[in-house]
């Protein structure tokens, strides 16, 4: 009994050491780390970049192989296009990234990617970027039926662009309070207007655009162009808040909802610098 | 702004705003326009085929199209290229006449558009 007595004392002897032992290593620690040299931190902040939801775009994707009938021989691309005059369009690849997931997707010459599935990026919640700064990038789906004239498109492929546009959520201004209304109203049911205000951007400037289906021929009324410029004398002043902002000129919109134009309808383009 | 009202308020500048937002609409004006129910030109007697002949490519300038048909609605492209447009009601029914002129002011192309002239 007396040498049980006596055990519980040393130990507790060791133990106070060892915890002096121990405060006086952290102490000389903290002493160290007060006088530890400066670090120089150099490069600058980045900026924001363009950057669109992974899982956004894959809804797309899906509402796209739901409604392939729209467009049953086409298959289904994103496009960039310039948002500001000096955006640098010369885009060699995107970037899909999350927290365990990063690869890297080429860019064709022509602006446009697929884009394919990935389940872990897609559980992580992945974005997909560019290098180009915030708001300098416009985003379209492109969804073209091969074997047309370059300056035909169809109208089905363009009623599913607008589809898989607005479900993907690539119509929208980002952070901004403006941004955040608009997500509101990103639904596809949007593009069954009779004539949504859904923009399509040509290759080039236009001068016309003609639908035509059977013998019957009509052209885009002057306010379908442009934005809608010829009846708005301020639009200079509101393009900033349009992904139209250096495209006006190649801008138009359809009747995407109107029966009366079926899925097969050409869409004929003229260009201003093309012949007659 | 208690939550309430931040949800009434998002609501309303979302649907005043709608059109502007949605696509990237920045136009919310020309969706609104009212329909061009007037004479097309300043002569309400001038056809649209007289127009037409009256638009020479290569030839014509705007100020010979201003003097001839009245004024138009335009708009000009970086670039220099100009889009003129009259509107209103011909002899065939609502109608648009339109023109491009090139950067030396000339006329590049034209066309004729008879239908609604109304927006929408």
């Amino acid at each position: 009994m007396r040498s049980h007595a006596i055990a519980p004392c040393r130990s507790t002897l060791r133990r106070v050491g060892w915890l002096l032992l121990a405060s006086l290593w952290l102490g000389a620690a903290s002493a160290q780390d007060k006088v530890l040299p400066g670090v120089a931190v150099t490069g600058s902040a980045s900026e924001p970049t363009v950057e669109k939801s992974y899982r956004k775009m894959l809804r797309g994707m899906d509402l796209f192989e739901r409604e392939h009938t729209l467009a049953p021989q086409a298959e289904l691309r994103f496009k960039l296009l310039p948002r500001k005059r000096d955006t640098n369009m010369a885009i060699a690849q995107i970037e899909v990234y999350s927290r365990t997931v990063d690869f890297t997707l080429p860019v064709a010459a022509d602006g446009t990617f697929a884009l394919p599935r990935h389940a872990k990026a897609q559980a992580e919640d992945a974005r997909v970027a560019s290098d180009r700064r915030l708001r300098s990038l416009t985003w379209r789906v492109d969804i073209r039926t091969p074997g047309l004239p370059a300056n035909v498109r169809r109208l089905g492929d363009l009623r599913l662009e607008c589809r898989v546009g607005m479900e993907s959520g690539l119509v929208s201004e980002g952070t901004s309070l403006v941004g955040a209304i608009a997500k509101v109203f990103d639904s596809p049911d949007y593009c069954r207007r009779k004539e949504p205000r859904y923009y399509f951007f040509a290759e080039r400037p236009l001068f016309n655009v003609t639908l035509v289906h059977g013998n019957r021929r009509e052209s885009l009324p002057i306010q379908r162009l442009y934005a809608g410029a010829i009846d708005e004398p301020n639009l200079a002043r509101d393009l900033p808040s349009c992904d139209c902002e250096v495209l006006v000129e190649r801008t138009y919109e359809l009747p995407l909802g109107d029966p009366g134009w079926p899925d097969d309808t050409r869409v004929e383009l003229e260009y201003m610098d093309g012949a007659e | 702004m208690t939550h309430r009202r931040a949800l009434v308020a998002r609501g309303w500048i979302a649907g005043a705003a709608s059109c502007l937002l949605l696509a990237g609409c920045a136009n919310p004006l020309a969706f609104f326009a009212p329909p061009k129910e007037g004479p097309l030109f300043r002569d309400p007697a001038l056809t649209l085929q007289a127009a037409e002949a009256r638009a020479v490519r290569g030839q014509t300038t705007r100020d010979d199209l201003l003097g001839e048909l009245g004024p138009a609605a335009s708009v000009r492209f970086e670039g220099g290229f100009e889009v003129w447009a009259w509107r209103g009601r011909s002899a065939q029914g609502p109608s648009e006449f339109v023109v491009l002129f090139g950067p030396d002011g000339v006329v590049r192309k034209q066309r004729t558009r008879i239908g609604s002239a109304a927006p929408g």
